[in-house]
């Protein structure tokens, strides 16, 4: 039953074939064509990449600002204020040599001893900027201790006048 | 491109369009329909002249209106039903040697969907084995085959007089 159906599928088929149109000069409108799509996929491609340039701009500036800490609330009480940077300041001057000489001590009291010069007890105070959080576990510098060049005289003795000639002319 | 592989081309399309253009009219059932899966498969080989001139450009060519005419953007830009003529309505008994039927089964062709119709045209008309069907329309044997079943079934429920047309064969 199949056989006599397909052979008439077939020569239907044929039949519908031999009434194809006939086309001329399908190669110059096809190249038209091929130049409208090209046209057309250059405008929706610059199109497309605008738009994701405009999209993504303002997220990309969102994302890399979120890195930063947030900013600092401001105080109720007035007009917020100009933060000035910290001034780093040379610890140096910070240092200040605390010299404790004993004032002459009781005599015959052998168990005071008298503060030994030369060793100024120095109290370092921690180089820390304040409104900055400190970084945990840095040191700060040793500070240099300045030694006096003249040595102090003992206990209860007033040091030496120092005298400077003055050459006469 | 230049002028000499223009040249081969104008050749080609000049040599090989009336084939193509009767299996384009089989593929769609429509003149107009058929010109244009004819220039849009064309439209979509001159980009790749320049790689398949060498090759099998019919082959291509025949593939991409293969695959164009069942693509799923082609149904959607087109889906209206396909008009009748006057000449495919089924007619009534005609004792001239199986005209009616012939009528009645052009008609039925222009109601398969184009999947079923692509695959009716590659087996019954180019007489192609399952096998090349599928590897031409891009998907499996047993899709192949589902679809003709499905093709024959339909085409025999649309026929009329099926059971006279055994008796005549």
């Amino acid at each position: 039953m199949t056989e006599p159906f397909e052979h008439l599928i077939r020569s239907t088929l044929t039949d519908l074939a031999e009434e194809a149109p006939i086309v001329h000069d399908q190669l110059s409108r096809a190249e038209r064509r091929v130049r409208n799509r090209r046209r057309a996929t250059v405008t929706v491609g610059a199109v497309s990449t605008l738009a994701a340039i405009l999209i993504a701009t303002p997220l990309a500036l969102a994302a890399t600002g979120s890195d930063e800490p947030p900013p600092a609330v401001p105080s109720p009480a007035g007009p917020a204020a100009v933060p000035s940077p910290p001034v780093p300041t040379p610890s140096a001057p910070t240092t200040v040599p605390t010299v404790e000489p004993s004032p002459g001590g009781a005599p015959g009291d052998p168990s005071i001893t008298p503060g030994v010069p030369g060793q100024p007890t120095v109290k370092p105070s921690p180089s820390t900027r304040p409104g900055l959080p400190s970084t945990p576990g840095a040191p700060g510098k040793p500070l240099v201790s300045p030694t006096p060049t003249t040595p102090l005289g003992p206990p209860g003795v007033p040091g030496r006048p120092t005298v400077t000639p003055i050459p006469s002319r | 491109m230049d002028e000499d592989e223009r040249a081969r081309l104008a050749e080609f399309v000049g040599s090989r369009t009336p084939a193509l253009m009767r299996v384009a009219y089989l593929l769609t059932g429509d003149r107009n329909a058929a010109e244009d899966l004819f220039q849009s498969a064309l439209a979509r080989t001159i980009p790749k002249w320049g790689t398949i001139r060498h090759a099998d450009p019919e082959g291509y060519l025949r593939v991409v209106m293969y695959r164009e005419q069942i693509s799923w953007w082609r149904r959607l830009r087109r889906w209206r039903e396909t008009p009748l003529n006057p000449a495919d309505e089924p007619v009534g008994g005609d004792p001239s040697g199986g005209t009616d039927v012939r009528l009645a089964m052009r008609a039925a062709l222009r109601h398969l969907p184009p999947t079923q119709r692509a695959v009716v045209v590659l087996r019954y008309y180019e007489d192609l084995p399952e096998a090349r069907v599928a590897e031409l329309l891009g998907c499996s044997v047993g899709t192949v085959r589902s679809r003709t079943h499905r093709a024959v079934k339909r085409l025999r429920d649309l026929l009329p007089d099926v059971d006279r047309l055994e008796v005549r064969r």
